[in-house]
């Protein structure tokens, strides 16, 4: 806590001014001229810790007034407290944006998301939005290789076709100044990206007054964590510089690519730690949390978009009426008949399957390769003090690998089955109906491909799920599965009852609305996050 | 009162009828104005089958009307007649029309409005071709009573299976629904979802190369195709020693 030097009143930092304000006799002060905490040691500082007993996400401040509720799970327990000591950062940017101006901006992009839950547009849900340091490792790079490229000119005139060839040597000079990574792995790396660009020749040297009013998050992860993807970077667009060189331009360049890149002499030359704003509040559901993240320089906003199931529902309600209409009025003219039934059934529910499987495969991939290099890193560090389980991952890696492999085959091996069980049926009647494609075989056809397409599709659902032991995602795939054979057999084995069709395609047709719910709570699992469960830092012997 | 005035008309209606009565015609009207008729204008029936088919007509007559015709004088077939009875008599209302011709062993069937989408066509003559056979054995109230019993069977099991096929319908339209709305779903969120931008936005970049220099290392040449040096090379290869 800061006092002011005149009355001894709180101060804050105050984003319009940019200053520390004293809440008592308005008097501004520079953030920067008040010291660390005493007794803090010159690269550390003193500071309040605030851990979530839910997730063991942890914020720290240096305001000792402030008490909080964890950002990352949404928990409404209040987090435990304590003083510690935590790296001091080198550099921030200040909050530029208000919160009302962090509000507004939120607002302004909810508002033509129709979908989205109500609750996400509520007052109270917005008045949560909690102003946040992130740490972020900056990096400056510096690129000064000897450049030996060689290339060659053709040229044409009456009589010869020329090619000159060229040695080029020149002294690269190219630098960057502040990449910025994020040092957290509390965050992912896509929501960060997301939030990019900061202008960072708005930083400032840091003070702990800065964070006075407001929370930080402590980085867990060391700065060469990232280093090998900035130089990738630079590298990269360096190397499109160099190609495309004025000096080149009447010349082709003969040197690979990354024989270029070697060249450059790409070296970190300065790594600093920066605390960059972010407004932050999070969502909860039972099984996801839904992030809203404002740019704390520019107002950029990045949210969690997930959909209202009751507000879906309700549109489809609305939609299905003259849908509805439409095929009665056509029902009046042509009886549908309930062979006709099972058979629409059946091809919607093909598509219904490709849907969901897509779906599936978008959450399988992200499982695979979590996106965030931070929570890798922090995985492999968790990884590291259990050797034994580490051992464990690698062999499940070993076989994620493998699953895709076993899913080519046994996709192969069932078309291979299906055929040869189709195969009379292809012989009688499919072959000799190509002659003269009458619509009516053309429909059953299509219909009966629509049908292994659906077998297919959900056993590879089926399967992938398995593969990733997301054992909730197992009943969906298996009802359509059972329901699309049940189809397919009342085509193929014709029950002289009418009411077996209808029941067979009642059956079928609850399937494909319990997939299409299914299908967007999965939608939501996907554009939302997981419930976070960090690994407890600090002071654990991990420096 | 009301009572009265019905018994007048369907009095009067009968009267109007007379001369077919002539011809042996059979009518019932149930309360809906739906009418069963059996023409029998060879007396092939004897009455007491006459008034068994007129049972098996009665319950057809709550979907609509419903005609039996036996002669042989027909101005086409007895294939056409059903159709031509039924414009003649009922306009398109819900209809069904059973013709035989006795002597040339046809037998007819056509059907119009709920009742053709209640019966199929296809159902219909697969009936038809497995009754006409009665025709041959001269069992004509056979023919017909069992085709009058498969229609009925049809109606009855529509008439059950009538609030599946909704409920099919409604599934269906539900499906078809909630397919379209995810699209429009997944359109509409990302509208509003942020892509990522270039990292390297708002970084501070320069890149120069200092103290350029090129140097030409060697050159090659080779004659352009089609050209007169070309020409001229090709022909001296032909002169020299090379030709032989
Ligand atoms: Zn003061
Ligand atoms: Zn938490």
């Amino acid at each position: 806590m800061y006092q002011c030097p005149n009355c001894n009143g709180n101060l804050k930092f105050n984003i319009k001014r940019q200053r520390m304000l004293c809440e008592h006799c308005n008097s501004t002060f520079n953030p920067n001229q008040f010291g660390d905490g005493e007794g803090a040691k010159q690269s550390e500082i003193e500071v309040t810790v605030f851990t979530c007993p839910q997730c063991a996400g942890e914020l720290f401040t240096t305001d000792n007034e402030m008490a909080g509720f964890c950002t990352f799970c949404g928990s409404t327990t209040v987090m435990e407290s304590r003083i510690a000591n935590e790296k001091r950062p080198d550099y921030i940017i200040p909050f530029q944006q208000t919160k009302d101006d962090c509000k507004e901006a939120y607002l302004k992009l909810m508002k033509n998301a129709f979908f989205v839950p109500k609750a996400l547009k509520s007052p109270e849900y917005i008045e949560g939005f909690r102003g946040i340091y992130m740490p972020y490792w900056i990096y400056d790079v510096k690129q000064e290789g000897e450049l030996n490229l060689s290339g060659k000119c053709t040229t044409v005139d009456e009589d010869y076709l020329t090619i000159s060839h060229y040695k080029f040597d020149g002294k690269l000079s190219s630098k960057y100044e502040g990449i910025a990574y994020d040092g957290s792995s509390a965050l992912s790396d896509t929501l960060s990206r997301k939030l990019m660009p900061y202008k960072m020749n708005s930083v400032r040297e840091f003070s702990p007054a800065y964070l006075s009013g407001f929370y930080a998050e402590a980085a867990d992860l060391e700065a060469d964590v990232y280093e090998e993807d900035v130089k990738a970077l630079t590298d990269k667009r360096t190397g499109e510089y160099v190609k495309n060189y004025y000096g080149f331009d009447s010349y082709t360049i003969d040197t690979k690519d990354d024989a270029i890149v070697e060249q450059l002499g790409t070296t970190i030359a300065k790594k600093s730690q920066a605390m960059l704003p972010i407004w932050f509040v999070s969502y909860r559901n039972k099984d996801w949390v839904a992030y809203a993240t404002v740019n704390g320089q520019t107002g950029k906003v990045v949210a969690d978009l997930p959909v209202d199931l009751k507000k879906y529902l309700l549109c489809v309600i609305l939609l299905a009426v003259p849908i509805y209409t439409v095929l009665s009025l056509i029902e009046s003219v042509h009886t549908i008949t309930p062979v006709f039934l099972i058979q629409i059934i059946l091809v919607l529910s093909a598509m219904v399957a490709l849907l969901y499987d897509a779906k599936v495969k978008q959450i399988v991939k992200r499982e695979k390769l979590a996106d965030d290099k931070g929570a890798i890193v922090a995985k492999q560090r968790q990884e590291n003090t259990k050797v034994k389980k580490r051992k464990k991952k690698k062999s499940r890696l070993k076989r994620r690998k493998t699953w895709a492999i076993e899913t080519i085959i046994t996709g192969i091996i069932l078309a291979g089955c299906f055929l040869y069980i189709l195969a009379p049926v292809i012989e009688e009647e499919v072959l000799p109906l190509l002659e003269e494609l009458p619509y009516q075989q053309m429909w059953e056809v299509l219909v009966l491909f629509a049908g292994a397409l659906t077998v297919i599709v959900s056993l590879v659902s089926l399967i992938r799920s398995i593969g990733l032991k997301l054992w909730r995602f197992l009943p969906t795939p298996f009802f359509g599965l059972f329901a699309a054979l049940v189809a397919i057999g009342m085509i193929v084995l014709q029950p002289v009852l009418n009411v077996s069709y209808y029941i067979g395609a009642l059956l079928l047709g609850c399937v494909l609305i319990y997939t299409m719910i299914d299908l967007i709570k999965r939608y939501n699992i996907f554009a939302t996050r997981r419930l976070p469960q960090f690994e407890r830092r600090g002071g654990d012997g991990n420096a | 009162m009301r009572k009265g005035f019905l018994a007048t008309a369907i009095c009067m209606w009968m009267l109007l009828l007379l001369p077919l009565q002539v011809h042996a015609t059979t009518v019932y009207e149930n309360e809906n104005g739906y009418q069963a008729i059996i023409v029998d204008e060879d007396k092939v029936l004897s009455e007491l089958q006459t008034s068994k088919l007129t049972d098996k007509m009665k319950p057809i007559t709550e979907y609509g009307n419903v005609a039996v015709i036996i002669k042989t004088d027909y101005e086409y077939s007895a294939y056409t007649y059903p159709q031509e009875y039924i414009i003649e008599q009922w306009g398109n209302e819900s209809a069904i029309a059973l013709a035989i011709d006795w002597k040339e062993k046809e037998f007819g069937y056509d059907s119009e409005g709920a009742l053709r989408r209640y019966i199929s066509d296809d159902k219909a003559n697969t009936w038809r071709y497995e009754e006409e056979k009665y025709l041959d054995t001269d069992d004509y109230y056979i023919c017909l009573a069992g085709m009058l019993e498969k229609i009925y069977g049809a109606l009855e099991e529509k008439q059950n299976t009538g609030s599946l096929s909704d409920i099919g319908l409604m599934v269906v339209s539900l499906i078809i629904a909630m397919l379209v709305m995810y699209f429009v779903v997944n359109r509409s969120m990302k509208k509003h979802v942020i892509v990522e931008t270039d990292w390297l936005e708002g970084v501070t970049a320069e890149q120069d190369i200092l103290d350029f220099h090129e140097h030409l290392l060697h050159e090659t040449k080779k004659l352009v195709p089609g050209s007169s040096k070309y020409q001229e090379s090709v022909d001296d290869f032909f002169k020299g020693d090379n030709y032989n």
